[in-house]
């Protein structure tokens, strides 16, 4: 198909080695109807300039690593088609809440840092050896975690979340998100280590519901019910032990 | 990747004190709304301010509180009363509105054996348990 039509991207440029503050660049990019903004970002990198940096891989929402702003939503930009903005112009910006290392690539080392800190893996009392076998589980309790093990760390949630824009130490929507499979996973064992970092009050309880993070979530993780979800069940932990102080099982 | 943010030089963007109003130029619902419910517990807050003054002034004797009542029919108390209840209003029913979240997915948290209850059931008893106990007080009220 030939039918090219011209859209104009702007671009948030960072050059620290050039500048103390981002700028803006606006490139007109002829599309096909079939590109995504990921694409135009491409076209630019090798058509017109060769110096813009992103990230990306999959290019096929998997990988998580091309998230960005794109007209002020956080968004996966390999799944952003540029027909749904044209004859608008596509507004491209490094996602929010996070700091800027170069044009539209964030450093993500505060997210890696509390993903590490909910630990994110089968945790058990006693491994038992090898030759005892895999550790089975019905096709029920692997829906009880499912949908939270979708999640593919492109961190839009946290771009979207107000809350940690305005609180960095908040553990933040995923994090909690993955401590939360774990702890669903018949597996585990782990609860009671990923508690004092989810259930604290830079965990669930920083949380006041604003609900963006679902929305934004292009894995229909949905973060913010597994918050709601921590919520209650820490309370009625808390609560049942209070009352039956030998009954505590878990 | 990972960086060393000692030696590297990167930029943090400042947050706008008008974030929840227009969010990069564009004006989201959610943050609004948020904010909105946020506020709603200032109100909630003076209502219980002006009902401990209420219950304070019958230990003044019924002069005092007649009189403090009576005041209470001019009318910006009445829009006064009229906003809080709306945000009460509102308040309660988003927050009810959130027991669907701790059932729709994953391991749901109230089951009937392995079934996770499904979240509109959840919804309709808290909404249905709200109501009850509003017309029980609301009896209680206006009968005492
Ligand atoms: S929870 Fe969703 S939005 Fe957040 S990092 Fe995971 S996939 Fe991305
Ligand atoms: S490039 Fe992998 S998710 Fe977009």
């Amino acid at each position: 198909m030939s039918d090219l039509r011209t859209i104009k991207i702007t671009v948030l440029r960072y050059r620290p080695e050039e500048e103390d503050a981002p700028t803006e660049q606006t490139y007109d990019v002829e599309f096909r109807d079939d590109w995504v903004v990921l694409d135009a970002l491409n076209h630019i990198k090798d058509h017109i300039d060769g110096t813009l940096s992103f990230r990306w891989s999959c290019r096929m929402g998997v990988c998580g690593s091309c998230g960005m702003m794109v007209n002020g939503e956080p968004k996966l930009t390999c799944a952003a088609m540029l027909r749904d903005y044209y004859p608008n112009e596509v507004r491209v910006e490094p996602l929010v809440n996070f700091p800027i290392v170069r044009d539209l690539v964030i450093d993500m080392t505060d997210f890696m840092d509390k993903l590490k800190a909910v630990k994110p893996w089968i945790i058990r009392e006693e491994e038992k050896p090898v030759s005892e076998g895999e550790y089975l589980q019905t096709p029920d309790q692997l829906k009880d975690y499912k949908q939270f093990s979708q999640c593919i760390n492109c961190m839009l949630c946290y771009a979207a979340c107000p809350v940690y824009g305005l609180e960095h130490d908040f553990v933040g929507p995923a994090a909690i998100a993955l401590g939360h499979r774990y702890n669903l996973d018949s597996r585990d064992e782990g609860n009671q280590q990923r508690q004092h970092v989810i259930a604290s009050k830079e965990g669930i309880w920083e949380c006041t519901y604003v609900g963006e993070c679902s929305v934004v979530c292009p894995k229909h993780v949905d973060p913010a019910e597994a918050i709601q979800q921590t919520k209650v069940a820490t309370t009625t932990n808390r609560f049942k032990s209070l009352v039956m102080p030998w009954g505590n099982k878990k | 990747m990972m960086l060393d943010s000692e030696t590297t030089k990167t930029y943090t963007r400042p947050i706008s004190k008008a974030w929840w109003l227009r969010d990069r130029g564009h004006f989201n619902r959610r943050y609004f709304m948020f904010l909105l419910r946020e506020l709603t517990s200032v109100f909630v807050a003076l209502y219980v301010v002006l009902f401990i003054y209420e219950i304070f002034l019958l230990t003044k004797g019924p002069d005092a509180h007649t009189a403090f009542r009576e005041s209470l029919s001019a009318g910006p108390w009445i829009a006064f009363h009229i906003i809080a209840l709306l945000f009460a209003l509102y308040h309660s029913y988003t927050w009810l509105g959130l027991t669907t979240k701790m059932q729709a997915a994953g391991r749901g948290l109230v089951k009937i054996g392995t079934k996770t209850l499904p979240p509109i059931l959840i919804a309709l008893g808290s909404y249905g348990a709200w109501i009850i106990a509003t017309c029980i007080i609301a009896y209680l009220f206006l009968t005492l």
